[in-house]
């Protein structure tokens, strides 16, 4: 059911309150100074002139930070905070200048004078993985260290990590092979632009240290700041309000230990702040150069693929031997592959560090991997989508052995793509005949002398939702109301109006009632990540078990109160009833036992879920009887006050996720990506207009139908950036584009001239209700998509994104030679 | 974070103030558009900023009807001169053009006078004003002058302004029959702009925004040897949005469509 927004009016109003509006008594600035180059030795920091200019604090170099652990990376610890004898890349943290005000700071930081000795730059992969110079010279890792599955390469080379997937012979299978297909593509570097940029304020004191930040995954930056100042979990203090925008660009630690070095040198709390320049410098996505070849037999049926994957990961590893490994996964796609072989290498290159971003690694293969079936299907001689059709895996096939199975219908996703292009083709012939293609018309102001036509579908599947790990609290006050804690992150999805709809249904109370508030790893229970589409399934379960258990603390309040048996005490219809009232006689409830469900599907399988049925088990699941809905019992409340003996107090229910029960399979889910696009070319000026944009969230129950389409439009139009747009362009050591205005994300004027979403709830996911994820999945095949579809509408294949008019123009030359 | 340095702020609605004032560290300031990112970036350092914006001599949009011209202050914005019925009535591809500058945000501040004055060649203005055969009068504490605007835009980023002269207004003859203004903007500045005055016997050409600084040619219609000759004499800048032969062959099959010439 779509329910408006909680955070609508805070939002609109422009009062919500996000990190960087946080403040703390006796704050100081930050300014950061860093790199002018993008390889060097260190060999001189003059900081005099600096320490004396007015209001200034401290200036904070690598050499003040003593004892404190210098680096961090929760893969590879090989990052430092502030750079340790050399620089990596333009941009780079070399000193931080704390002074009462912001422009204090910044006036100093200009008077820190760096030297530098200079190394050879290795911007790009390629020529990294072929040079001799090593842009870390030392191994940071411990043997044995890993995170998760991935154990990082102990290498000096420039390489961050190297991954593999194989099985049958591809090699064998592909000289076997009738036809074999081959694309080779290249990903660029891009920045998740998010109207907040990256901030932190962090206040140090003996035996603690608070920090506000927006960080997507407060209890992995908690982790990591405890590590570096040798403290107790819980004397870390990490909050997260809301944040402008994350799209995994925020995951894991950014400027936190910055600013808490800094604070831990000043002696007071300091706030680092990053303009979109320096934030380009914190991070980006990892840009991508794969090739995918493809061998099919005489009845264009896969027979096998091997990929090679190259990442151009960036000074530091931070996230990118999880996206490599995940990036693997998600290359070859949802087809049925008898022989594969997957290889990636993630290459250490002197550019701004990558990490996670929306989509992790899938938009990177699917680029080629999808494009790959578009050439495929034009050598073959077949429809692109009967390709597909004839390929694609069936609900309950192995995607990966030891996997969940595909718990989706991609062959009807497919059919819903297709079904929604045709109409649009078919009402636009129909319009042209009847009066002209006024819209072609409209196109452009001049020049119209030419426009080519391409269309094109691309699906995906991406093993998502992290690790099921997640807690949830409920608390329900004395009038009924619910104050929800997680420490999921509200990034702008919206996760906390799904999971108090989630926990209203539960609780039988209206979404008004629950109140969730922001993540504080003092007071909310932990959470693995925000991030991985997982928040609605994963923290869902979390939230339902929450609610079931505060259902059970109910019942035994009550039973207590009333000075019976808690076996003696059923809840149904929202109410706790004592079994006095109960008759025996309803049917058609299943053995799950008590049902709490009144709104939305009631006796559906959700609401018997939402007791955690027989696993959790109210101890009565199977000896209780069922009570009819006598209007009768208790409201919880009036449980709460009878029990406190006043209007006061409340009840807490706890919800726990791990790998067991409906997620004792990896991956939670398997992320569907399936979109089609119609897109129109200018010859005269090779412009790309995307006429048309169809998305499937494939999300098994939409938990609020509105947010799920918010997240497949806001995601494929970032796919769109990707796919026209966005690239950061170095020359040389420096990045040429630091900025918006040339660094170009989507603007309102390029959102698709159609645009239909469709979701498909097929109940076939492990969360609540049967939901799956969405919030990655319509970025990831939406860069393929649109480059077969410009390569269909030019004549020749794109090999590399974003596709700008000149460089769609040029595409055009060539199909003219 | 990019934050600004202190700065001084000299601010008077009364023009001989402004004019006092302004000089290599004051800076004229209007929008701030531009100067503002210039000086967030370490580009312009000025000891003071002089706000041209109270002073309503800068303000006006006159037309004289007489000598058929519109006179636009240089601290009007992109928003006024585009909403303004005598600039839509007499010239109409200026208007429509303003209003195609940037985003809003830039057409609500940004102004005419900053526009030319900064003199980045990805505009649109200062072709059209070109093509149109505007005159500039420019003006300092001891006196006036007037410029056409290919004297007043001399190069990328570069006027023939003295430090204590600031552009006053633009005079602008009434727009004649045959005018167009096309431009390509795939990005937030245009990347290629061509206003075209074509009659029965002339092709009035001005190209902007693709070159160092707007450029213009008067052909007798039908002269496709001269427009090729011209087009290949170009000199295109090479940026991120796009190459000198693409920005070539674009204006070319513009041309070629529009003039219905073989080139
Ligand atoms: C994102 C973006 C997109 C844009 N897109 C377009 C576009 O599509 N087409 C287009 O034509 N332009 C475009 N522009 C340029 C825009 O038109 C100018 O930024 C704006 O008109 C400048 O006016 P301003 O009042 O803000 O200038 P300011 O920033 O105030 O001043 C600019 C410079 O001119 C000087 N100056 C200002 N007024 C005077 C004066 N009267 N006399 C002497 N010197 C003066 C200032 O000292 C400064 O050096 C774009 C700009 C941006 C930022």
């Amino acid at each position: 059911m779509t329910s408006p927004r909680s955070d609508a009016w805070e939002k609109v109003t422009g009062r919500a309150r996000y990190a960087v509006d946080a403040v703390l008594p006796n704050m100081a600035h930050a300014a950061v100074v860093r790199s002018e180059r993008a390889h060097a030795y260190l060999t001189g920091i003059d900081r005099a002139e600096a320490e004396a200019a007015p209001g200034v604090i401290a200036v904070v170099t690598a050499e003040d930070l003593g004892d404190l652990g210098r680096r961090f990376g929760h893969i590879v610890p090989d990052h430092a905070i502030l750079a340790v004898d050399k620089v990596r890349y333009y941009g780079e943290p070399v000193a931080v200048v704390v002074a009462e005000t912001p422009h204090q700071a910044a006036d100093a930081a200009e008077l820190v004078w760096v030297d530098y000795d200079d190394l050879p730059a290795l911007t790009d992969a390629v020529t990294a993985l072929a040079s001799d110079v090593l842009i870390h010279e030392q191994s940071y890792v411990e043997p044995g260290q890993k995170f998760l599955d991935v154990a990082p390469a102990a290498s000096t080379d420039n390489i961050a990590h190297r991954n593999e997937l194989a099985w049958g012979d591809a090699e064998a299978a592909l000289a076997a092979a009738a036809t074999v297909v081959e694309t080779t593509t290249t990903f660029p570097l891009v920045y998740g632009y998010a109207m907040e940029t990256y901030n932190a304020l962090a206040d140090w004191q003996p035996g603690s240290l608070h920090v506000v930040s927006t960080a997507q995954h407060p209890l992995m930056v908690r982790r990591e700041l405890a590590r570096m100042f040798s403290l107790p979990l819980a004397a870390v203090r990490v909050e997260v309000p809301y944040i402008g925008g994350g799209y995994g660009s925020k995951s894991y630690t950014k400027l936190e230990p910055l600013a808490a070095a800094a604070s831990w040198a000043a002696g007071r709390p300091v706030k680092v702040t990053t303009d979109v320049e320096a934030a380009m410098y914190t991070t980006r996505a990892d840009g991508a150069l794969v090739t995918v070849r493809t061998g099919f037999d005489a009845d264009a049926r896969i027979c096998a693929r091997d990929i090679d994957i190259r990442f151009d990961t960036g000074a530091y590893a931070d996230n990118s031997p999880l996206v490599l490994t995940k990036s693997i996964n998600r290359s070859f796609g949802p087809y049925r592959i008898p022989n594969l072989r997957v290889r990636g290498v993630a290459a250490y290159t002197n550019t701004s560090p990558a990490s996670s971003y929306r989509g992790f690694g899938a938009p990177q293969a699917a680029l080629a991997g999808e494009l790959n079936m578009d050439m495929a299907a034009d050598r073959l001689g077949i429809d692109p989508v009967e390709l597909r059709r004839r390929n694609l895996l069936a609900p309950g096939d192995t995607i990966i052995d030891g996997k969940r199975p595909l718990d989706a219908d991609l062959a009807a996703d497919l059919d819903a793509i297709v079904f929604a292009l045709d109409q649009h083709a078919f009402e636009r012939d129909a319009a042209v005949q009847a009066g002209g293609d006024q819209h072609a018309a409209d196109q452009h102001d001049a020049v119209d002398v030419g426009i080519r036509r391409g269309r094109a579908v691309a699906v995906t599947a991406s093993d998502a939702g992290a690790s099921p790990i997640s807690t949830a609290q409920v608390r329900m006050h004395a009038d009924g109301s619910v104050t929800l804690l997680v420490s999921s992150t509200e990034m702008g999805q919206g996760s906390r109006t799904a999971l108090a709809q989630i926990a209203a249904r539960e609780l039988c109370v209206s979404i008004e009632a629950v109140a969730v508030g922001q993540s504080d790893t003092r007071f909310t229970p932990f959470e693995w990540t925000t991030g991985a589409s997982r928040t609605t399934t994963v923290v869902g379960l979390a939230v339902q078990a929450a609610c079931a258990d505060l259902w059970d603390n109910l019942r035994v309040k009550a039973a207590e109160s009333a000075g019976v048996p808690v076996d003696d005490v059923v809840v149904h219809g929202g109410r706790v009833h004592l079994a006095a009232e109960v008759s025996n006689t309803v049917s058609g409830l299943g053995a799950g036992g008590d049902v709490v469900g009144e709104h939305g599907t009631g006796l559906g399988a959700g609401a018997a879920g939402a007791l955690g049925a027989g696993e959790r088990g109210t101890g009565a699941a199977d000896a209780a009887p069922v009570v009819k809905d006598s209007g009768s019992g208790l409201t919880p409340a009036e449980v709460i006050r009878q029990w406190f003996g006043a209007d006061a107090g409340e009840v807490v229910g706890v919800g726990v996720v791990r790998r067991d029960g409906a997620t004792a399979v990896l991956p939670p889910f398997w992320e569907i990506g399936a979109v089609g696009v119609e897109v129109s070319v200018d010859v005269a000026t090779g412009e790309v207009t995307v006429e048309h944009l169809v998305t499937v969230g494939d999300v098994g129950h939409a938990v609020n139908p509105d947010l799920v389409k918010g997240q497949d439009l806001g995601a494929a139009t970032q796919g769109l950036g990707i796919a026209l747009w966005e690239e950061m362009v170095y020359d040389g050591e420096q990045l040429t584009n630091p900025n918006l205005v040339e660094y170009r994300v989507p603007r309102l004027r390029d959102t698709p001239r159609r645009i239909t979403s469709v979701l498909a709830e097929r109940g076939d996911g492990a969360g609540p209700y049967g939901a799956k994820g969405a919030g990655e999945g319509a970025l990831n095949p939406v860069p393929a998509a649109v480059a077969a579809a410009v390569g269909r509408a030019v004549g020749v294949w794109p090999t590399e994104l974003p596709l700008t008019p000149p460089r769609v123009w040029s595409l055009l030359q060539q199909a003219q030679q | 974070m990019a934050v600004l340095p202190e700065l001084g702020l000299v601010r008077s609605g009364d023009l001989d103030d402004v004019l006092a004032a302004v000089d290599y560290d004051h800076a004229p300031f209007a929008g701030g558009t531009e100067l503002v990112p210039a000086m967030e970036l370490g580009l312009r350092r000025p000891a003071a900023i002089v706000d041209l914006k109270r002073v309503e001599a800068l303000k006006g949009i006159e037309v004289d009807a007489e000598a058929g011209t519109v006179t636009i202050g240089a601290a009007v914005t992109h928003r006024r001169l585009s909403d303004h019925a005598g600039v839509r009535e007499h010239l109409p591809t200026l208007a429509a053009a303003a209003s195609r500058v940037g985003n809003a945000r830039v057409r609500s501040t940004g102004t005419v006078g900053g526009n030319l004055c900064f003199a980045e060649p990805r505009s649109d203005l200062g072709c059209v004003l070109l093509a149109l055969g505007a005159t500039a009068e420019v003006r300092s504490a001891h006196g006036a002058r007037t410029l056409g605007i290919d004297e007043l835009i001399v190069g990328a980023f570069e006027t023939s302004l003295e430090p204590d002269e600031i552009l006053a207004t633009v005079t602008v003859p009434f727009e004649p029959p045959g005018m167009s203004y096309w431009k390509l903007q795939s990005y937030e500045r245009p990347t290629l702009g061509v206003a075209l005055v074509v009659t029965e016997d002339r092709w009035e050409i001005t190209v902007g925004a693709a070159t160092e600084r707007p450029t213009r040619i008067v052909l007798a219609a039908g002269d496709t040897a001269g427009l090729a000759d011209f087009v290949g004499g170009l000199e295109f800048s090479d940026d991120m949005t796009g190459p000198p032969d693409y920005k070539r062959s674009v204006l070319r099959a513009y041309l070629q469509r529009t003039l219905g010439a073989e080139l």
